[in-house]
């Protein structure tokens, strides 16, 4: 198991939750709100039905608290469970454009960038995004937690319930999937192949 | 170079969109209080020793099944101590020690929260061992008398048998008279200890002195330069853990593999690390140079994984995929058989590449490594036929064709 120095805390906050405490759903909310939207935002590529998957992230959250059993830190448990959420959200909508939103929204790409490399990097995002769409979800996921979100292999293997291996697979998968998609287009080329982690 | 992940900026949610979805959240949880876990009946601070013990009876009636998790208890000791019997161990807690007892599986971990604890463990042959987590140290025991405290420092003092403390990858195994102490990560306020004794020393000695892994036998630790040194050398002189320091695997490697790596990429890749050639290699033809000097093409990418691992991934694309995808993970088992000096397995993933998929997109390099592999061995007929292959299907005129048509020559 894994032992950090919020687990006893963890543990407190839990049994307060499962014995009804409104304030003790809220500070867990509030703690935990933060790493469960990035994530989710790194895996979807934008905002627009975050409001839904955040409720059910944490609906499930709450309904599933008295099974956690602290064989897992609360917040790898929690995330496998925005994980799962997110999973089944991009099964249900299938292959999709990218949410306008994230054309639009400047905020998606770093702020030090500027003129014509900031629109680059917007267009990039979108197409990586587009791209992915074309991806299963399950490598899509994989790929979106290990390149973006930054997390290890093991990390995403124990979130996404997978082994190591098919984890791996999975990776290959989407990289295959991207390479084939860039070849032909150079501004995503430009954010992948100008970053160290990508296809 | 820049990450992927720093090009994707994650745009926040407005406040009052997540005060909207905190409110939905709250609106949803369930009206009434459910009943709590059966673990859980135990309030979670027990404050005196008569609580412990009556949770320790709640928690030990709890079925032991190999596979459950029994979830946690904890303990937070009165000023007078507490003792508590878990059944395989015994934990007599010192005054205002706080820990929480988990039992995954078979297995009994113990969260050191604050304070000091004694534990007599009973023998754990054919279970898993009993470890203790004080800050960002692991005491694993199988069955021994040992006491950890964690304040300013972690401690550990072995009574009898033997444990194992690991921290940061560092391992020091204890035997009984040895104490094992080292500042903190994270502190806590000693709670048996005045409010004033805490300053003094351990400032004193904190960052230097008394480092990672540094170990005291039978006596306190002083910072003293020399106990220092002896720790270190028992430390280098300890079995190395990392994979790949002294396994099969390098043996399997030898030189010839070893070698091939560095030139395959131009770089000398982590776990194997060259040292000075124990032997003169014997002079190398210009023939078996030039063909050495010619890289071979990478497989597909997979990540930072090496050996049996990266076997694993592509055997398993080898296996579950088609097409191009196949193709790709027969080209990378050859691969990494051969890096890993497996000789005759890169040549069956290289035969089976070959009849599997004559029009692969690896063919070029698939032909070349097997005339690598064979010719390298020895100028015979299968190099011969493997030359001709490669010259047939990718043509004599490049640098490799080049080769080959010497080889095809060559006696």
């Amino acid at each position: 198991m894994a032992v950090s120095a919020a687990y006893i805390e963890d543990v407190v906050l839990v049994d307060r939750c499962i014995g009804g405490e409104q304030a003790a759903a809220r500070d867990l909310f509030r703690r935990h709100r933060a790493r469960v939207h990035a994530s989710l935002f790194r895996v979807l590529g934008g905002n627009r039905d975050m409001d839904d998957l955040m409720q059910e992230t944490f609906l499930q959250v709450f309904q599933s608290l008295p099974q956690w059993r602290a064989e897992a830190s609360l917040a790898t448990w929690i995330d496998r469970i925005a994980v799962r959420v997110a999973y089944r959200w991009l099964r249900r909508r299938g292959p999709a454009p990218p949410p306008l939103e994230l054309f639009d929204d400047d905020a998606v790409v770093p702020a030090s960038l500027g003129g014509v490399r900031r629109q680059l990097a917007r267009d990039g995002v979108r197409r990586l995004y587009a791209a992915l769409d074309q991806v299963t979800p399950a490598a899509r996921i994989a790929f979106t937690l290990h390149e973006i979100d930054g997390r290890s292999v093991a990390e995403v293997a124990e979130l996404t319930g997978a082994t190591v291996t098919a984890t791996k697979v999975r990776l290959w998968r989407a990289r295959r999937q991207l390479d084939a998609v860039k070849a032909g287009d150079p501004v995503l080329r430009e954010l992948l192949d100008g970053t160290g982690g990508a296809a | 170079m820049t990450r992927l992940g720093d090009r994707v900026h994650v745009v926040p949610l407005e406040d009052e969109r997540l005060a909207r979805i905190e409110r939905a959240i709250v609106a949803g949880l369930p009206a009434r209080r459910p009943a709590r876990p059966p673990w859980r009946a135990v309030a979670p601070w027990l404050v005196a020793a008569t609580v412990a013990a009556a949770a320790v009876v709640a928690w030990r009636v709890v079925p032991r099944r190999a596979e459950a998790t029994v979830a946690p208890v904890m303990v937070a000791a009165g000023h007078d101590g507490a003792r508590i019997d878990l059944g395989d161990a015994v934990v007599v807690a010192g005054g205002g020690a706080s820990f929480t007892v988990v039992r995954p599986g078979d297995a009994v971990e113990i969260v050191l929260a604050a304070g000091r604890i004694d534990l007599q463990v009973a023998s754990r042959k054919g279970r898993s061992p009993l470890t203790v987590h004080a800050d960002d140290v692991d005491v694993v025991v199988v069955g021994t008398r040992f006491s950890v405290a964690r304040a300013a420092e972690v401690e550990v003092t072995v009574t009898e048998g033997v444990v194992r403390v690991e921290r940061g990858g560092h391992v020091d195994t204890l035997a009984a008279g040895d104490r094992w102490a080292q500042p903190a990560r994270i502190a806590v306020a000693d709670p048996a200890a005045a409010p004033a004794a805490a300053p003094g020393g351990d400032t004193d000695d904190a960052p230097g002195a008394r480092r990672d892994g540094d170990r005291v036998a039978g006596g306190v630790a002083t910072g003293d330069g020399d106990a220092i040194e002896v720790l270190h050398e028992r430390v280098a002189t300890a079995p190395p853990d990392e994979p790949g320091g002294t396994g099969s695997d390098r043996d399997d490697r030898g030189d010839r593999g070893a070698s091939r790596g560095d030139e395959r990429d131009g770089t000398t890749r982590g776990g194997s690390a060259h040292h000075p050639a124990v032997a003169p290699a014997p002079p190398m033809s210009e023939l078996e140079r030039d063909i050495r000097d010619q890289p071979l093409a990478r497989p597909v990418d997979i990540g930072d994984v090496r050996g049996q691992q990266a076997l694993e991934v592509y055997t398993r694309m080898a296996i579950d995929e088609t097409g191009a995808a196949a193709s790709a993970g027969y080209y990378g088992m050859a691969w990494v058989q051969l890096d890993r000096g497996r000789d005759n397995d890169a040549l069956r993933a290289l035969t089976t590449y070959q009849s599997r998929f004559p029009k692969g997109d690896e063919g070029e390099a698939v032909r070349w490594m097997e005339l690598r592999i064979r010719c390298l061995r020895k100028v015979d007929d299968a190099c011969r036929r493997a030359a001709h292959t490669y010259i047939e299907h990718d043509g004599g005129d490049g640098p490799r064709g080049r080769i080959a048509s010497r080889v095809t020559a060559a006696h």
